[in-house]
This record gives structure tokens, sequence and C-alpha cells, in this order.
């Protein structure tokens, strides 16, 4: 439970700051995805059933607060926790690297889905430059993972100290 | 206690010397000799001391009183700082003022009841092109409303909350809009593109079109009533399946620099082809 309201915090977190103030401070057409950071931060080192949870929570919020279809998002976040909880189980993950390899598959796959998903119900047809889009955003995201993984994992060692979470 | 002789005749002397130069400079107040002979003696030295004075001076105001200045240096950086910051707050003031005054023109030519309504964030996955504004069901917003700006179409509404709603932009491929060419009054789908242009479908083969040409709602779609602007044509090419033709249409609205929207609250559900007649939310 502990570990399933830190989830969310930073989750949301990571959504606000991605709805209302990256834009502002960030030039750029395409931007990092801040939300989905978190969750595989969340894959890679949190509880298997409270990371789901939290996830799925967190993929609603974005549903609700993008023009996604709901339930979008909540099934690409539960996939990549499941992935991620997979290469936990069976890789060594400890290192920043291995991070951002995880997580730039991670972002290929969640971008791809949503374009997919978009043309399968016949929203989109493809466009060459959806292919630049997904690109540079599941570069920027990963990279964004060198920023964002400190100070997720100070914000939890300073959690776990005051609510003495594991 | 008397003193000597000499004391007292000196003293008497200098007094009378004295008395006597005080009554003789009533005559002669310009041009007297001794007076002439004490300040030729007195000049030179004067001005040298007073040269040195103003040197001296002038070097403890530049350089030995620069805790002063200092002081006065910080204050005068606040101000300059304070006063940078009111022209800036005013400048904005001023933008926001000419917005809301074109808003409001908009507004008053409108023939529906519309609302404004302040952009508060934009998607927050960035895959998708929508926008979220500070206006709800309290507000009588609901989906498939229209959203407007004095420069063109912003798109319709797609989910709203009591407090807030969600706008889907015409730049966003999920969007289409009837629209037709000002000037040749040609019909077409007009739909969004993931390189922040629209596509104008389904023209006419033999359509003439020119780069530049307007693009505006034909309201025969429900949703935006008709005649707002949508666009400029960019540029023509064939479609794919070589039926129809389409065209590149640069959007009227650049969501970038816009912060206020008009929502046109007559259209839910659709509204009437004839203005004054649709329905009331």
């Amino acid at each position: 439970m502990r570990e399933l309201l830190f989830v969310l915090f930073a989750g949301w977190v990571g959504l606000v700051i991605q709805c209302c103030i990256l834009n502002s401070i960030f030039s750029m057409e395409i931007k990092p995805d801040l939300t989905l950071l978190v969750v595989v931060w969340t894959g890679l080192n949190g509880d298997y059933l409270s990371s789901l949870i939290s996830v799925f929570l967190l993929g609603l919020t974005q549903d609700l607060l993008s023009g996604a279809p709901l339930g979008l998002f909540p099934s690409i976040y539960v996939a990549a926790i499941i992935f991620s909880a997979y290469v936990r189980d069976n890789f060594h993950v400890e290192s920043l690297g291995t991070s951002l390899i995880i997580t730039l598959l991670i972002s290929l796959f969640c971008f791809c889905l949503v374009f997919i998903s978009r043309w399968f119900i016949g929203q989109i047809t493809f466009e060459p430059v959806m292919i630049k889009i997904v690109l540079i955003k599941t570069i920027l995201t990963s990279l964004g993972l060198i920023i964002v993984k400190p100070m997720l994992d100070n914000a939890w060692k300073g959690y776990s100290r005051i609510v003495g979470a594991t | 206690m008397f003193r000597s002789i000499r004391d007292i005749t000196a003293a008497i002397l200098l007094l009378s010397l004295g008395i006597i130069l005080l009554f003789s400079s009533f005559e002669r107040s310009q041009g007297w000799t001794f007076a002439g002979f004490v300040y030729s003696a007195f000049k030179p030295i004067d001005q040298t001391v007073t040269f040195f004075e103003n040197k001296v001076g002038k070097i403890f105001h530049s350089y030995l009183w620069f805790v002063g200045v200092g002081d006065q240096n910080r204050l005068l950086n606040e101000e300059v700082r304070r006063l940078r910051m009111e022209i800036l707050s005013l400048k904005e003031k001023d933008l926001e003022n000419k917005r809301l005054k074109k808003i409001l023109t908009l507004k008053s030519k409108l023939d529906y009841p519309t609302l404004v309504a302040q952009i508060i964030g934009e998607d927050a996955s960035g895959l998708f092109r929508t926008i979220l504004i500070n206006r709800g069901t309290d507000d009588g917003v609901f989906p498939d409303m229209a959203v407007t700006a004095p420069e063109g179409i912003v798109g319709k509404i797609i989910r709203s909350s009591a407090a807030m709603a969600q706008v889907v932009m015409i730049t966003d491929p999920k969007i289409s809009v009837d629209c037709r060419v000002e000037r040749t009054r040609d019909r077409g789908l007009l739909t969004g593109s993931y390189s922040y242009l629209c596509i104008l479908q389904y023209l006419n083969k033999e359509v003439r079109l020119k780069q530049g040409d307007l693009v505006v709602t034909s309201g025969l779609d429900g949703i935006f009533p008709r005649g707002m602007v949508a666009g400029t044509i960019d540029s023509i090419r064939s479609s794919e399946q070589g039926l129809f033709v389409e065209a590149t249409v640069i959007p009227g609205v650049k969501i970038s620099e816009i912060e206020e929207v008009i929502v046109i609250l007559g259209t839910q559900g659709g509204f009437s082809m004839e203005p004054g007649l649709e329905k009331s939310p």
C-alpha cells in the first residue's frame, strides 16, 4: 500500500509536469514521457502486485488527460510492468546502462502500440512522420531516465525512512 | 592680576588699530590698498588650499565614500529590477488585453451562445493532439461542442467533467470537419495530421485551388457553424486512390500562441443549418 501510494504520487507529479509545465520549458514538439519513466522504475524496483495496481491507475489518469481511448495506457503500462518484472527476474538490471536499454525497449513498444491501436480503430492512416515521432520520443524518454532515476531513488529512500517501507 | 606695561601697551595698540581699520573700512570699501595687499598675499595660499581641498574632496567623493555608493547602487538595482518586473507585467497585461479584445470581437460576431475558456494543459502523453480547458459541465460545456479562437477553429470537446473539458484539436487525425474553399466554394473533409498540418480530402479533381486560398467550415457536419476560418491552402496533390485531390492546409490557429478559446455552446448534439435556430444546451 505504501509503495502504491508512492508510485501514484510520483506518476501524478509526472503527469502534471507533462500537462502543464513541460510545454512551457521544453520548446520541442516531441517531449519525453515522464510517466512512462515512473512505470519503468516501478517495474524494475517495486513489488509486483502493487506495481501492477499503481501503473493501472496511472494509465487510467493518463488516458483521461490525453486523447487516448479509455483503457489504452493501463494496458500498455501493465504490459510494461510484466516485461520489466521478467527482465528483473532473469537478468542483472542494477546498472544504469541496463535500465536505459530496458527503458528504450519499453518506450518503443509503448509508443508504437499507441499508433498501432489508433490505426487499428481507424482513427489514423500511416504517415512517415510517425516513425520520426516514435524514435525521437523513445530516445528522449530513455535519456530522461538518467535524470529521473536518481531522483526517484532518492525520493524512495526518503519516503522509506519516513513511512518505514522496505 | 595686573600684567606688565608692555602687555597693556600692545593690547591698546592692537585694539586701536582694529578700531581704526574698522572705521576706515566704512569709508573705503573698494580699492583699499591694505585690503588689496592682504588679499594679494592670501590669494595664492587660498587658491592652493582650495585646489587641494577640491582634489581631496573629489577623491573622497569618488573613492573613499564607496560604501554609500554601493548601498545606493544596490537600492537602484533593486528598483530597476522591480520596474522591469512591472514593465513585464504591464506588457503581459497589454497582450492579454489585446487577446481578450479579439475574443470579445469574435464573441460578439457569433450568433450562438458562447463561453470563453482558458487553456490549462496539453496532452499528457504527447501522442495525441488534445488540450484541456478550465470549463466543464458546470458551465454548460459538453462533448461535441465546437471550440474556436479569433484566428480560426480549434477543435471540439471530446470529454468534459464538472470543472474542465478536453478538446481534440483539428490537427489530430481523429477529427473530421466539413469545409469549403471560400473562393471556389469546393467542399472537402478536413482532417488532422501528425505533422501539425491538416489535409482537405475528397476534393473534386477539376478543382482549381491556389496557395493561400481560405478554407472555411461549411456548417454541414453539425458541429462547427458555417463560415468559420479553418486555415489556408498550402499545397495540392492527387489522393492515393487517384479519384480525388487533396490539399495540405495550414491551420489558422497555432495552439502554442493562444491562451483562451471560445466554446460555442449552441452546437451541442448538432445545430440547425440556419443560424438562430440551433438547439440550446
